[in-house]
C-alpha cells in the first residue's frame, strides 16, 4: 500500500510541512534556549495550539488543494486507485504530524539533558507529556479537517463547516437555551447547565484543549480513527464532477438547509428575546425562512460556478 | 514531397497511389530509387501512417513498388501496365468528365483529339 | 483496441452521456468531434476513471480499465485544462512520470527534451500555454502508450508548434501502433490525420465511421435539371443538405441510391465536388449549433 511515487509527490506539493517543521524547531527548542518568558510553564503545563494549526492546515490541504487546482484530475488519471492514493496521503499528512513533533521533542530533549538549569525548573515528564499532548491533538483536528475536506467541494467550505461544527455542539444548546429562556426556564423541566456542560464536552474544540487530553485520549483516538475511516469511504467515491460546490455529495443539501435554517432560526430567535415571545416567534420564522433561501442561493450559486 | 488535399472526393490513400504513379510515369521516380518508410513519410506530410500503409501496400499489389526486408521501399523495375478492369472503368469515367468540361467550353471533337494528342506528346517528352 | 460500452452519465438531473458505446482499433487515430457541450469531455474523463460512469464499462484489451487502476499504465491523457501540479517544475514533472510508469522511455524524453527546449526550472503555473502543451507532450511521449488519449491537443497553439505536435503524434503511431483518440473542433488538421471518426451531439453517437468509407459514402454534387430538381431527390431522406443558385443545385448525400436517381432524372449538368470533413459533419448534424 505504501508507493514511494505517491509520498515523494505529497512531499513536494506540500512543502508546508517544512515550514511547520520549522516554526515548531523555533517556538520550543530554540525559545528553551534563548530563555524566552513563560517558556517552560507552557511546557510544564502543555499546550496544542501549534499542533491544531497543523493539523487543520494539513487536514483542509491535503485533497482541498487538489480540488482547488484541479490537480485531482491529473492524479486520478495516473495509474493508481483512489484507495492508495488516500492511504499514502493519510501516511505523509498523519506521518508528518507525528515526525515534527518527535523531532521538536528530541530538541527539547537534547536540551533538557544538556542544561542543568533547565532540569530545575521543568520536569522530563512533562517534555513526555507534552509530546504526546500535541499528537493526539495535531491528529484529531486532522482527521476532524479531513472529513469536512471530502464533504465539501471546496477549500473555502470545507473550512467554513469546521469552523462550524468545531463548537456545534456547545452552540446549538446555547441557541437553544437563550430562545427558551423567554418561554420560562422552568417550563421543560430541564436543568440547561448539564445540557450546556455536555454540549461542551462533545464540541470539537474542547476535546484539542490541552486540558482534556489527559483524560479523554482513548476518546480522541478513537474518533480520529473513526473520522479518518469515514473520510476513505467518502473519498473513494467522491464525484469528481462535483469538485468546486459547496458539498459533493448532493443527497446532503436537503440536511444543509435544514440544519441552517434552524440554527438561523434559533439566531435570529435569540437576537429577538427582548421583544417578548411574540416577535421572537415570528424572527424565529423569518430567520428559518431566510436561512434556507439564503443556503439554496449559495448552493446553485456553486453549482453554476462548476 | 505529394500534395494531400483532404477535402477532396478521392480519398487520402488513393491520392498517394495516384502521385506515386504520375511521377514514376514522369521519371521523377526512376525504378530503383527509394522511397520514404511510412513512418518518414507520415511525419513529413503529416499523414496518418496506416493510410500511406494502404497506399503502399496498393502499390506494391500493381508491382510499382516494392519492398526489401531491412532495406526498404522501393521503386519497381521494368513496370508493365496491365488494363485492370476496375482501373479501366475508372479511367472511362474520368475522361468522360473531362470530355464533357471540355465540350461544354465548346471545343469540338476535333479540338478534344487534338488537345489528347498534345497532352501525350507533352508527357512522353517528359519521360525522356 | 478499446471498446466503449453503453456509457451514461446524468448531472443534475441532466444526461450528459447516453448509452454510447464506440469501438476503436488498435493502432488507429479516432476523431471525436462534436459540438461545444456534446459530452466529448465528459466521455473522456469517464474513460480515464476521473468521473464515475452512471453505467457501462470500458475495455482496453478486453480489460476492464474503469475498475483496475494498474492498466492506466497503458494509457496517456492530455486534456485540455492542463492539470498538472502548478509549482512543480518541468524536471520534477518528468520525475514523477519517470517513477510512476515503468515504460518510461529515457532516452526517449532526452531526444523530445532537446526539441522542445522548454525551461525546466520553471514552475508550470508560470508557463504559457503553448509550453504548458508542449510540456505535456514531452512527459506522456516518453511512455509510449497502448492508448493516447488528447483533449484538443492543438488549441491556442501557434502554426509551428501545431504541426510539431501533429507530426509527434502520427510518429508515435507510425513508431509504436499506439491507438489515438484525439477530441476536437478544428476538423482541417483532423483530416490529414484521422483513419475513423465518431460524432457526438447531446450525448449520443451519431455517426461513427471510418474516413475512408465516408469519402465512398457522403458525395458533394453540382447538378442541374431542365425542369427543376425531381421531388424524389428532394425529398429524399438520404439528401444531408441542399443549396440553390438559380438552376443550379449543390447537394450533400449520404446514399449512393440518390446519385443512381440523379443519373436517371438525365441532369443538364453533373459534377462531383470535394467536400471536406467539416462539411460533411455540418451536414450531418443539421446545422446544430452548441448543445446545451
Amino acid at each position: 500500500m505504501i508507493n514511494k511515487t505517491l509520498l515523494w509527490k505529497e512531499w513536494n506539493s506540500n512543502r508546508s510541512i517544512l515550514l511547520f517543521l520549522a516554526g515548531i524547531l523555533f517556538i520550543y527548542p530554540i525559545s528553551l534556549i534563548v530563555g524566552m518568558p513563560g517558556i517552560v510553564n507552557r511546557l510544564q503545563d502543555g499546550e496544542t495550539l501549534y499542533a491544531v494549526a497543523m493539523g487543520i492546515t494539513l487536514g483542509l490541504t491535503i485533497l482541498g488543494q487538489e480540488r482547488k487546482y484541479n490537480t485531482m484530475d491529473f492524479l486520478l488519471s495516473l495509474p493508481f486507485g483512489r484507495k492508495r492514493i488516500f492511504t499514502n496521503k493519510m501516511l505523509f499528512a498523519m506521518g508528518g504530524i507525528i515526525f515534527v513533533n518527535l523531532v521538536s521533542y528530541l530538541c527539547l530533549l537534547a536540551i533538557w539533558f544538556g542544561n542543568s538549569d533547565i532540569q530545575s525548573v521543568l520536569s522530563i515528564n512533562s517534555l513526555h507529556t507534552f509530546l504526546y499532548l500535541q499528537i493526539v491533538a495535531g491528529l484529531f483536528s486532522f482527521a476532524f479537517c479531513l472529513l469536512f475536506s471530502t464533504l465539501a467541494g471546496s477549500l473555502v467550505a470545507a473550512g467554513i463547516f469546521t469552523i462550524i461544527f468545531s463548537i456545534f455542539p456547545a452552540g446549538f444548546v446555547a441557541l437553544v437555551m437563550s430562545n427558551a429562556i423567554t418561554f420560562s426556564s422552568n417550563f421543560f423541566q430541564i436543568n440547561w447547565g448539564t445540557v450546556l456542560d455536555w454540549g461542551t464536552k462533545l464540541s470539537p474544540v474542547d476535546a484539542i484543549m490541552s486540558y482534556n487530553i489527559p483524560m479523554r485520549w482513548p476518546w480522541i483516538l478513537t474518533a480520529t480513527l473513526v473520522l479518518v475511516g469515514v473520510s476513505y469511504w467518502l473519498f473513494l467515491r467522491n464525484p469528481m464532477e462535483k469538485n468546486g460546490e459547496i458539498l459533493v455529495f448532493p443527497s446532503l443539501y436537503p440536511i444543509l438547509k435544514i440544519g441552517v435554517s434552524i440554527c438561523t432560526a434559533l439566531l435570529a430567535g435569540a437576537i429577538a428575546t427582548m421583544g417578548g415571545s411574540v416577535w421572537q416567534i415570528v424572527f424565529f420564522i423569518l430567520g428559518g425562512v431566510g436561512g434556507w433561501l439564503f443556503t439554496a442561493y449559495l448552493i446553485r450559486r456553486s453549482q453554476n460556478q462548476v | 514531397m505529394f500534395i494531400i488535399n483532404p477535402a477532396s472526393s478521392t480519398p487520402i490513400y488513393r491520392q498517394i497511389i495516384e502521385q506515386v504513379k504520375e511521377k514514376v510515369l514522369l521519371g521523377a521516380l526512376q525504378p530503383g530509387d527509394k522511397l520514404p518508410s511510412v513512418r518518414e513519410l507520415a511525419t513529413r506530410i503529416t499523414i496518418n501512417p496506416n493510410t500511406i500503409q494502404k497506399a503502399y501496400q496498393e502499390l506494391e499489389r500493381q508491382k510499382i513498388i516494392v519492398t526489401v526486408r531491412g532495406r526498404g521501399t522501393f521503386v519497381a523495375e521494368g513496370y508493365e501496365g496491365k488494363k485492370d478492369a476496375e482501373q479501366m472503368e475508372a479511367l472511362r469515367e474520368y475522361l468522360r468528365k473531362g470530355i464533357i468540361d471540355a465540350l461544354y467550353l465548346g471545343l469540338s471533337k476535333q479540338d478534344i483529339k487534338k488537345l489528347v494528342h498534345q497532352l501525350i506528346e507533352e508527357l512522353e517528352a517528359r519521360s525522356d | 483496441m478499446l471498446k466503449i460500452e453503453n456509457i451514461s452519465k446524468g448531472f443534475n438531473q441532466h444526461q450528459v452521456l447516453k448509452d454510447i458505446s464506440l469501438e476503436i482499433e488498435a493502432g488507429s487515430i479516432f476523431a471525436l468531434v462534436g459540438p461545444n457541450g456534446a459530452g466529448k469531455t465528459t466521455l473522456i474523463r469517464a474513460i480515464m476513471g476521473i468521473i464515475f460512469p452512471d453505467q457501462g464499462r470500458v475495455l482496453l484489451d478486453d480489460e476492464d480499465l474503469l475498475n483496475d487502476a494498474q492498466l492506466k499504465e497503458k494509457v496517456a491523457y492530455i486534456p485540455e485544462a492542463h492539470h498538472f501540479y502548478p509549482n512543480f517544475n518541468g524536471l520534477q514533472l518528468a520525475q514523477l512520470f519517470r517513477m510512476t510508469y515503468k515504460s518510461w522511455d529515457e532516452a526517449r524524453y532526452q531526444e523530445l527534451k532537446k526539441e522542445f527546449n522548454l525551461p525546466e526550472k520553471k514552475k508550470f503555473k508560470h508557463l504559457s500555454k503553448g509550453m504548458k502543451t508542449q510540456t505535456a507532450f514531452l512527459l506522456n511521449l516518453p511512455l509510449h502508450p497502448e492508448l493516447l488519449i488528447l483533449d484538443e491537443p492543438t488549441s491556442g497553439l501557434d502554426p509551428m508548434v501545431r504541426k510539431k505536435i501533429l507530426n509527434l503524434i502520427v510518429d508515435e503511431v507510425a513508431s509504436n501502433g499506439t491507438t489515438v483518440i484525439i477530441s476536437s473542433h478544428n476538423l482541417l488538421e483532423l483530416e490529414r490525420i484521422c483513419d475513423s471518426f465518431g460524432i457526438l451531439s447531446q450525448g449520443k453517437v451519431v455517426l461513427s465511421q471510418r474516413v475512408d468509407n465516408l469519402k465512398e459514402e457522403v458525395q458533394k454534387v453540382q447538378v442541374a435539371f431542365e425542369d427543376g430538381l425531381p421531388a424524389e431527390i428532394g425529398q429524399h431522406p438520404g439528401l444531408l443538405s441542399m443549396e440553390q443558385v438559380g438552376k443550379v443545385y449543390t447537394l450533400v448525400l449520404q446514399d449512393p441510391e440518390l446519385l443512381d436517381l440523379i443519373n436517371k432524372a438525365k441532369p443538364v449538368l453533373f459534377e462531383k465536388l470535394d467536400i471536406s470533413m467539416e462539411e460533411i459533419f455540418m451536414s450531418v448534424m443539421g446545422g446544430y449549433g452548441n448543445d446545451q
